[in-house]
Protein backbone atom coordinates (compact mmCIF):
# COMPACT_ATOMS: atom_id res chain seq x y z
CA UNK A 1 0.00 0.00 0.00
CA UNK A 2 2.91 2.30 1.35
CA UNK A 3 4.73 1.70 -1.87
CA UNK A 4 1.93 1.74 -4.35
CA UNK A 5 0.96 5.87 -2.86
CA UNK A 6 4.72 6.59 -3.56
CA UNK A 7 5.01 5.80 -6.95
CA UNK A 8 1.75 7.44 -7.28
CA UNK A 9 3.06 10.96 -5.91
CA UNK A 10 6.40 10.45 -7.80
CA UNK A 11 4.88 12.34 -10.88
CA UNK A 12 3.66 15.16 -8.69
CA UNK A 13 6.57 15.45 -6.67
CA UNK A 14 8.72 15.55 -9.94
CA UNK A 15 6.48 18.04 -11.20
CA UNK A 16 6.92 20.14 -8.04
CA UNK A 17 10.90 20.17 -8.55
CA UNK A 18 10.65 20.96 -12.14
CA UNK A 19 8.82 24.26 -10.91
CA UNK A 20 11.06 25.20 -8.20
CA UNK A 21 14.27 24.36 -10.20
CA UNK A 22 12.69 27.02 -13.43
CA UNK A 23 11.57 29.43 -10.49
CA UNK A 24 15.25 29.14 -9.45
CA UNK A 25 16.91 29.81 -13.03
CA UNK A 26 14.50 32.44 -13.55
CA UNK A 27 15.57 34.24 -9.90
CA UNK A 28 19.44 33.95 -11.18
CA UNK A 29 18.86 35.16 -14.74
CA UNK A 30 16.44 38.21 -13.69
CA UNK A 31 16.94 39.13 -10.41
CA UNK A 32 18.70 42.86 -10.40
CA UNK A 33 21.13 42.17 -8.14
CA UNK A 34 22.36 38.83 -10.05
CA UNK A 35 21.97 40.15 -13.62
CA UNK A 36 25.11 41.90 -14.31
CA UNK A 37 26.92 38.83 -12.49
CA UNK A 38 25.23 36.15 -14.66
CA UNK A 39 25.36 38.44 -18.12
CA UNK A 40 28.70 39.87 -18.05
CA UNK A 41 30.72 36.66 -18.57
CA UNK A 42 27.76 35.62 -21.56
CA UNK A 43 27.97 38.62 -23.01
CA UNK A 44 32.04 38.94 -23.14
CA UNK A 45 34.38 37.13 -25.48
CA UNK A 46 36.98 35.91 -23.68
CA UNK A 47 40.36 38.11 -24.48
CA UNK A 48 37.98 40.58 -26.27
CA UNK A 49 39.50 44.49 -25.65
CA UNK A 50 36.74 46.76 -24.55
CA UNK A 51 36.07 50.27 -25.72
CA UNK A 52 37.40 53.08 -23.39
CA UNK A 53 36.76 56.71 -23.98
CA UNK A 54 38.75 58.93 -22.68
CA UNK A 55 38.22 62.29 -21.80
CA UNK A 56 40.29 65.28 -21.80
CA UNK A 57 39.08 68.21 -19.90
CA UNK A 58 39.70 71.62 -22.26
CA UNK A 59 38.44 74.59 -20.06
CA UNK A 60 37.55 77.21 -22.42
CA UNK A 61 38.27 75.09 -25.80
CA UNK A 62 35.24 73.20 -25.93
CA UNK A 63 35.38 71.79 -22.62
CA UNK A 64 35.93 68.34 -23.62
CA UNK A 65 37.75 66.28 -26.50
CA UNK A 66 37.50 62.00 -26.20
CA UNK A 67 39.76 60.03 -27.72
CA UNK A 68 38.33 56.11 -28.11
CA UNK A 69 41.09 53.17 -27.00
CA UNK A 70 41.23 49.40 -26.17
CA UNK A 71 41.89 47.85 -22.89
CA UNK A 72 41.76 43.87 -22.08
CA UNK A 73 37.99 43.63 -20.71
CA UNK A 74 39.80 40.05 -18.83
CA UNK A 75 41.93 42.39 -17.10
CA UNK A 76 41.00 42.89 -13.56
CA UNK A 77 38.91 46.52 -12.54
CA UNK A 78 41.73 47.93 -10.86
CA UNK A 79 44.57 47.20 -13.86
CA UNK A 80 41.95 48.52 -16.32
CA UNK A 81 41.43 51.96 -14.17
CA UNK A 82 45.35 51.85 -13.93
CA UNK A 83 46.01 51.61 -18.06
CA UNK A 84 42.79 54.05 -18.38
CA UNK A 85 44.62 56.90 -16.36
CA UNK A 86 47.86 55.84 -17.77
CA UNK A 87 46.54 56.56 -21.32
CA UNK A 88 45.86 59.79 -20.33
CA UNK A 89 49.00 61.26 -20.02
CA UNK A 90 50.85 59.09 -22.11
CA UNK A 91 53.02 60.86 -24.57
CA UNK A 92 50.81 61.27 -28.08
CA UNK A 93 51.82 59.72 -31.42
CA UNK A 94 50.90 62.68 -33.17
CA UNK A 95 50.27 66.61 -32.48
CA UNK A 96 46.93 66.59 -32.85
CA UNK A 97 45.86 63.78 -30.34
CA UNK A 98 44.56 65.03 -27.44
CA UNK A 99 46.65 64.41 -24.07
CA UNK A 100 47.75 65.10 -20.73
CA UNK A 101 51.24 64.39 -21.58
CA UNK A 102 53.46 65.63 -19.74
CA UNK A 103 52.32 64.83 -16.34
CA UNK A 104 53.35 66.07 -12.90
CA UNK A 105 52.09 62.73 -11.51
CA UNK A 106 52.45 59.05 -12.40
CA UNK A 107 50.25 55.67 -10.93
CA UNK A 108 51.25 54.17 -7.97
CA UNK A 109 48.38 52.21 -7.24
CA UNK A 110 44.21 52.00 -6.75
CA UNK A 111 41.76 50.98 -4.53
CA UNK A 112 37.99 50.42 -4.46
CA UNK A 113 36.16 51.09 -1.79
CA UNK A 114 32.68 49.16 -2.16
CA UNK A 115 31.10 52.58 -1.81
CA UNK A 116 32.35 53.50 -4.78
CA UNK A 117 35.12 55.65 -4.03
CA UNK A 118 38.29 55.12 -5.76
CA UNK A 119 41.31 55.88 -4.16
CA UNK A 120 43.95 56.67 -6.56
CA UNK A 121 47.50 56.98 -5.42
CA UNK A 122 49.51 59.04 -7.25
CA UNK A 123 53.35 59.83 -7.37
CA UNK A 124 55.18 63.28 -8.29
CA UNK A 125 56.81 62.88 -11.52
CA UNK A 126 60.46 63.84 -12.61
CA UNK A 127 58.20 66.89 -15.04
CA UNK A 128 56.82 67.89 -11.66
CA UNK A 129 58.35 71.36 -11.39
CA UNK A 130 58.15 72.11 -15.26
CA UNK A 131 54.75 71.60 -15.42
CA UNK A 132 52.67 71.89 -12.82
CA UNK A 133 50.48 74.96 -13.22
CA UNK A 134 46.81 75.71 -12.06
CA UNK A 135 45.40 75.24 -15.42
CA UNK A 136 47.42 71.09 -15.83
CA UNK A 137 46.14 70.53 -12.13
CA UNK A 138 42.69 71.40 -13.38
CA UNK A 139 42.69 69.20 -16.64
CA UNK A 140 44.38 66.47 -15.13
CA UNK A 141 42.00 66.22 -11.97
CA UNK A 142 38.80 67.09 -14.06
CA UNK A 143 40.09 64.26 -17.12
CA UNK A 144 41.14 61.54 -14.34
CA UNK A 145 37.57 61.56 -12.83
CA UNK A 146 35.36 61.63 -15.86
CA UNK A 147 37.02 58.93 -17.73
CA UNK A 148 36.70 56.67 -14.76
CA UNK A 149 33.58 57.18 -13.78
CA UNK A 150 31.98 57.66 -17.43
CA UNK A 151 33.36 54.24 -18.20
CA UNK A 152 33.34 52.06 -14.92
CA UNK A 153 30.23 52.05 -13.36
CA UNK A 154 31.95 50.81 -10.17
CA UNK A 155 33.52 54.30 -9.70
CA UNK A 156 31.79 57.31 -8.32
CA UNK A 157 33.92 58.96 -6.58
CA UNK A 158 37.86 59.50 -6.63
CA UNK A 159 40.00 60.42 -3.93
CA UNK A 160 43.69 61.49 -5.05
CA UNK A 161 46.57 60.88 -2.65
CA UNK A 162 50.37 61.30 -3.04
CA UNK A 163 52.45 58.40 -2.20
CA UNK A 164 49.88 56.79 0.03
CA UNK A 165 49.36 60.35 1.99
CA UNK A 166 46.76 62.95 2.01
CA UNK A 167 47.59 66.02 0.68
CA UNK A 168 46.04 69.48 0.93
CA UNK A 169 46.80 69.85 -3.31
CA UNK A 170 48.58 67.87 -6.04
CA UNK A 171 50.92 71.07 -7.13
CA UNK A 172 50.24 73.80 -5.02
CA UNK A 173 46.50 74.93 -6.27
CA UNK A 174 43.65 72.23 -6.52
CA UNK A 175 42.44 71.37 -3.69
CA UNK A 176 42.12 67.34 -3.39
CA UNK A 177 41.27 66.79 0.45
CA UNK A 178 37.59 65.77 -0.40
CA UNK A 179 36.85 63.02 -3.11
CA UNK A 180 35.94 64.18 -6.69
CA UNK A 181 32.51 62.82 -8.42
CA UNK A 182 29.86 63.84 -10.75
CA UNK A 183 28.59 66.44 -8.50
CA UNK A 184 31.72 68.54 -7.33
CA UNK A 185 32.80 68.15 -11.11
CA UNK A 186 30.17 69.31 -13.10
CA UNK A 187 30.52 72.67 -14.09
CA UNK B 1 26.11 144.57 10.15
CA UNK B 2 22.68 143.85 11.54
CA UNK B 3 22.17 145.28 14.99
CA UNK B 4 20.67 141.84 16.39
CA UNK B 5 23.14 139.48 14.82
CA UNK B 6 26.40 138.78 17.35
CA UNK B 7 29.65 138.78 15.75
CA UNK B 8 30.27 135.25 17.47
CA UNK B 9 27.55 134.01 15.84
CA UNK B 10 28.94 135.56 12.30
CA UNK B 11 32.20 133.74 12.69
CA UNK B 12 30.67 130.50 13.98
CA UNK B 13 28.53 130.59 10.45
CA UNK B 14 31.64 131.38 8.46
CA UNK B 15 33.22 128.51 10.27
CA UNK B 16 30.79 125.94 9.63
CA UNK B 17 30.25 126.58 6.38
CA UNK B 18 34.47 126.41 5.58
CA UNK B 19 34.23 123.16 7.82
CA UNK B 20 31.75 121.99 5.14
CA UNK B 21 33.46 122.76 2.12
CA UNK B 22 36.64 121.86 3.37
CA UNK B 23 36.38 118.72 4.03
CA UNK B 24 35.78 117.49 0.29
CA UNK B 25 38.10 119.38 -1.17
CA UNK B 26 41.04 117.91 1.85
CA UNK B 27 39.78 114.68 1.26
CA UNK B 28 40.91 115.28 -2.66
CA UNK B 29 44.54 115.44 -1.70
CA UNK B 30 44.96 112.61 0.35
CA UNK B 31 42.45 110.75 -2.03
CA UNK B 32 43.64 111.62 -5.41
CA UNK B 33 42.28 110.00 -8.52
CA UNK B 34 40.43 106.79 -7.60
CA UNK B 35 39.59 107.41 -4.05
CA UNK B 36 39.02 104.01 -2.31
CA UNK B 37 38.94 104.95 1.95
CA UNK B 38 41.65 102.56 3.05
CA UNK B 39 39.93 99.62 1.05
CA UNK B 40 42.25 96.49 2.24
CA UNK B 41 43.82 94.16 -0.75
CA UNK B 42 45.47 91.03 0.43
CA UNK B 43 47.94 89.80 -2.31
CA UNK B 44 48.83 86.42 -1.77
CA UNK B 45 52.16 85.64 -3.75
CA UNK B 46 52.29 81.75 -4.87
CA UNK B 47 54.62 79.44 -3.26
CA UNK B 48 57.58 80.26 -1.80
CA UNK B 49 60.38 78.69 0.83
CA UNK B 50 60.77 74.82 0.41
CA UNK B 51 57.82 75.08 -2.48
CA UNK B 52 59.41 76.76 -4.97
CA UNK B 53 56.51 76.02 -7.92
CA UNK B 54 57.27 76.07 -11.51
CA UNK B 55 60.87 76.35 -11.61
CA UNK B 56 62.33 74.86 -14.80
CA UNK B 57 65.80 74.04 -15.27
CA UNK B 58 68.28 77.88 -15.61
CA UNK B 59 64.88 79.95 -15.36
CA UNK B 60 63.70 81.99 -11.88
CA UNK B 61 61.66 79.93 -9.93
CA UNK B 62 57.97 80.91 -9.56
CA UNK B 63 58.09 82.04 -6.52
CA UNK B 64 60.70 84.35 -6.82
CA UNK B 65 58.92 85.69 -10.24
CA UNK B 66 55.50 86.11 -8.17
CA UNK B 67 57.14 87.91 -5.03
CA UNK B 68 58.42 90.49 -7.52
CA UNK B 69 55.05 90.97 -8.86
CA UNK B 70 53.24 91.05 -5.63
CA UNK B 71 55.95 94.15 -5.00
CA UNK B 72 55.12 95.68 -8.08
CA UNK B 73 51.38 95.51 -7.67
CA UNK B 74 51.38 96.78 -4.40
CA UNK B 75 52.88 99.87 -5.87
CA UNK B 76 51.04 100.04 -9.13
CA UNK B 77 47.95 99.75 -6.73
CA UNK B 78 49.33 102.55 -3.88
CA UNK B 79 49.48 104.76 -6.88
CA UNK B 80 45.72 104.18 -7.69
CA UNK B 81 44.43 105.27 -4.53
CA UNK B 82 44.60 105.21 -0.95
CA UNK B 83 44.49 101.11 -0.41
CA UNK B 84 45.62 99.13 2.46
CA UNK B 85 47.57 96.45 0.53
CA UNK B 86 48.90 93.56 2.67
CA UNK B 87 51.53 91.14 0.96
CA UNK B 88 50.97 87.61 2.76
CA UNK B 89 54.58 87.25 2.60
CA UNK B 90 57.63 89.96 1.69
CA UNK B 91 60.57 87.36 1.40
CA UNK B 92 60.84 83.73 0.42
CA UNK B 93 59.35 82.12 3.45
CA UNK B 94 56.57 79.04 3.38
CA UNK B 95 52.98 80.19 4.49
CA UNK B 96 50.80 77.62 5.26
CA UNK B 97 47.36 78.48 2.75
CA UNK B 98 45.29 78.29 5.80
CA UNK B 99 47.50 80.87 7.35
CA UNK B 100 47.13 83.25 4.23
CA UNK B 101 43.64 83.07 4.57
CA UNK B 102 43.44 83.84 8.11
CA UNK B 103 45.49 86.82 7.81
CA UNK B 104 43.06 87.57 4.90
CA UNK B 105 39.90 87.28 7.20
CA UNK B 106 41.72 89.36 9.84
CA UNK B 107 42.49 92.15 7.85
CA UNK B 108 39.18 92.72 6.51
CA UNK B 109 40.06 92.30 3.15
CA UNK B 110 38.16 93.29 0.16
CA UNK B 111 39.95 92.02 -2.69
CA UNK B 112 41.97 88.87 -2.10
CA UNK B 113 44.28 87.95 -4.94
CA UNK B 114 46.41 85.10 -5.86
CA UNK B 115 49.41 85.35 -7.92
CA UNK B 116 50.19 82.45 -9.80
CA UNK B 117 52.60 81.78 -13.10
CA UNK B 118 51.32 79.57 -15.93
CA UNK B 119 53.99 77.18 -17.67
CA UNK B 120 56.89 78.38 -19.83
CA UNK B 121 56.29 79.29 -23.70
CA UNK B 122 52.68 78.84 -23.00
CA UNK B 123 49.61 81.44 -24.85
CA UNK B 124 49.46 85.10 -23.57
CA UNK B 125 46.40 84.04 -22.24
CA UNK B 126 45.94 85.47 -18.05
CA UNK B 127 43.80 82.55 -16.58
CA UNK B 128 41.14 83.64 -13.18
CA UNK B 129 40.13 80.87 -11.06
CA UNK B 130 37.76 81.42 -9.02
CA UNK B 131 36.52 79.08 -6.06
CA UNK B 132 33.81 76.64 -6.68
CA UNK B 133 33.11 74.02 -3.94
CA UNK B 134 29.52 72.56 -3.41
CA UNK B 135 28.97 73.21 0.20
CA UNK B 136 28.84 69.75 2.30
CA UNK B 137 25.41 70.13 3.81
CA UNK B 138 25.75 66.79 5.67
CA UNK B 139 28.61 68.52 8.12
CA UNK B 140 26.54 71.73 8.40
CA UNK B 141 23.43 69.54 9.57
CA UNK B 142 25.75 67.39 11.59
CA UNK B 143 27.33 70.67 13.67
CA UNK B 144 24.10 72.49 13.48
CA UNK B 145 22.81 69.47 15.64
CA UNK B 146 25.57 69.49 18.21
CA UNK B 147 25.19 73.24 18.79
CA UNK B 148 21.46 74.24 18.32
CA UNK B 149 19.40 75.34 15.67
CA UNK B 150 19.78 79.39 16.11
CA UNK B 151 23.42 78.64 15.47
CA UNK B 152 24.46 80.07 12.08
CA UNK B 153 27.32 77.80 10.60
CA UNK B 154 30.06 78.71 8.10
CA UNK B 155 32.27 76.03 8.00
CA UNK B 156 35.90 77.13 6.78
CA UNK B 157 36.46 75.50 3.71
CA UNK B 158 33.17 76.59 2.28
CA UNK B 159 33.50 80.73 3.67
CA UNK B 160 34.12 81.84 -0.13
CA UNK B 161 30.71 80.26 -1.47
CA UNK B 162 28.49 83.41 -0.45
CA UNK B 163 30.72 85.36 -2.63
CA UNK B 164 31.32 83.46 -5.30
CA UNK B 165 29.28 85.86 -7.68
CA UNK B 166 31.53 89.19 -6.52
CA UNK B 167 34.40 86.98 -6.73
CA UNK B 168 34.16 86.03 -10.31
CA UNK B 169 32.64 90.19 -11.05
CA UNK B 170 36.34 91.11 -9.92
CA UNK B 171 37.79 88.18 -12.22
CA UNK B 172 36.28 89.67 -15.18
CA UNK B 173 37.42 92.77 -14.20
CA UNK B 174 40.71 91.86 -14.40
CA UNK B 175 40.46 89.64 -17.06
CA UNK B 176 39.17 93.01 -19.14
CA UNK B 177 42.03 95.27 -18.37
CA UNK B 178 44.42 92.30 -19.29
CA UNK B 179 43.10 92.76 -22.93
CA UNK B 180 44.88 96.19 -23.11
CA UNK B 181 48.01 94.63 -22.45
CA UNK B 182 50.63 94.77 -25.26
CA UNK B 183 51.96 93.04 -27.34
CA UNK B 184 49.30 91.97 -30.22
CA UNK B 185 47.79 88.23 -29.67
CA UNK B 186 47.51 89.22 -26.00
CA UNK B 187 44.48 86.90 -25.32
CA UNK B 188 41.56 87.66 -23.29
CA UNK B 189 41.51 86.83 -19.65
CA UNK B 190 39.88 83.35 -19.00
CA UNK B 191 37.45 82.66 -15.72
CA UNK B 192 37.57 78.96 -14.29
CA UNK B 193 35.83 77.94 -11.38
CA UNK B 194 37.33 74.98 -9.63
CA UNK B 195 38.30 74.42 -5.52
CA UNK B 196 41.07 76.10 -5.51
CA UNK B 197 42.59 75.38 -1.98
CA UNK B 198 43.83 79.14 -1.19
CA UNK B 199 40.65 80.73 -1.81
CA UNK B 200 38.27 78.41 -0.28
CA UNK B 201 38.67 80.34 3.65
CA UNK B 202 38.61 83.30 1.99
CA UNK B 203 35.79 86.29 3.57
CA UNK B 204 35.84 88.52 0.34
CA UNK B 205 35.87 88.18 -2.96
CA UNK B 206 39.15 86.26 -4.08
CA UNK B 207 40.77 85.30 -7.31
CA UNK B 208 43.42 83.53 -8.36
CA UNK B 209 45.42 85.09 -11.12
CA UNK B 210 47.92 82.35 -13.32
CA UNK B 211 50.14 85.33 -15.16
CA UNK B 212 51.08 83.52 -18.47
CA UNK B 213 54.90 83.35 -19.37
CA UNK B 214 55.55 84.12 -23.02
CA UNK B 215 59.30 84.09 -22.79
CA UNK B 216 60.86 81.40 -25.26
CA UNK B 217 63.86 79.68 -23.38
CA UNK B 218 63.78 82.52 -20.65
CA UNK B 219 61.11 83.87 -18.28
CA UNK B 220 59.35 86.95 -19.21
CA UNK B 221 58.32 87.41 -16.03
CA UNK B 222 62.12 87.99 -15.12
CA UNK B 223 61.80 90.79 -17.34
CA UNK B 224 60.56 93.99 -14.90
CA UNK B 225 59.36 96.07 -17.83
CA UNK B 226 56.91 92.71 -18.62
CA UNK B 227 56.03 92.21 -14.76
CA UNK B 228 54.88 96.13 -14.63
CA UNK B 229 52.73 95.71 -17.42
CA UNK B 230 51.31 92.98 -16.11
CA UNK B 231 51.08 95.13 -12.39
CA UNK B 232 49.47 97.67 -13.83
CA UNK B 233 47.01 95.19 -15.65
CA UNK B 234 45.80 93.88 -12.66
CA UNK B 235 45.75 96.99 -10.47
CA UNK B 236 43.07 98.64 -13.08
CA UNK B 237 41.04 95.37 -12.98
CA UNK B 238 41.42 95.65 -8.67
CA UNK B 239 40.45 99.40 -9.01
CA UNK B 240 37.86 99.11 -11.10
CA UNK B 241 35.74 96.50 -9.22
CA UNK B 242 36.22 98.18 -6.22
CA UNK B 243 34.78 101.79 -7.90
CA UNK B 244 31.84 99.56 -9.27
CA UNK B 245 30.87 97.79 -6.12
Amino acid sequence: MGRRGWKDRGPVLLAILGVLALLGLGLALFHPALLRRVTQPVFTMPGAPEDVTLIFFQPGAGEVRERRVKISAQAPLLARVKKAVELLWEKPSSDSEPTLWPAPVRFNSAYLRPSGLLILDLARSPQYNQVSDAYAELRLVESVVRTLTKNFPEVRQVKFLINGQEEETLAGHLDITRPFGERTTRR
Amino acid sequence: MHPKTHPLHAAGVIALAGILLGLPLAGAFVCPGTCAAAETIVIDPGHGGADAGISPPGLRSEKENMLALALDLEQALRRRGAYRVVLTRTQDVTVPMVEAQADSNRSGAEVFLALHQGKPGEEARLRLFVNRRLMDEALVRAVKKQLGSGVRIVPWDFAQNPRQAASRRLAERIGQAWQTLGPAGTLAGQVLSAPIAVLSGVQAPAVLAEIPDVGRGKSSLENPAYRQQVAERLADGVAVFLSGR
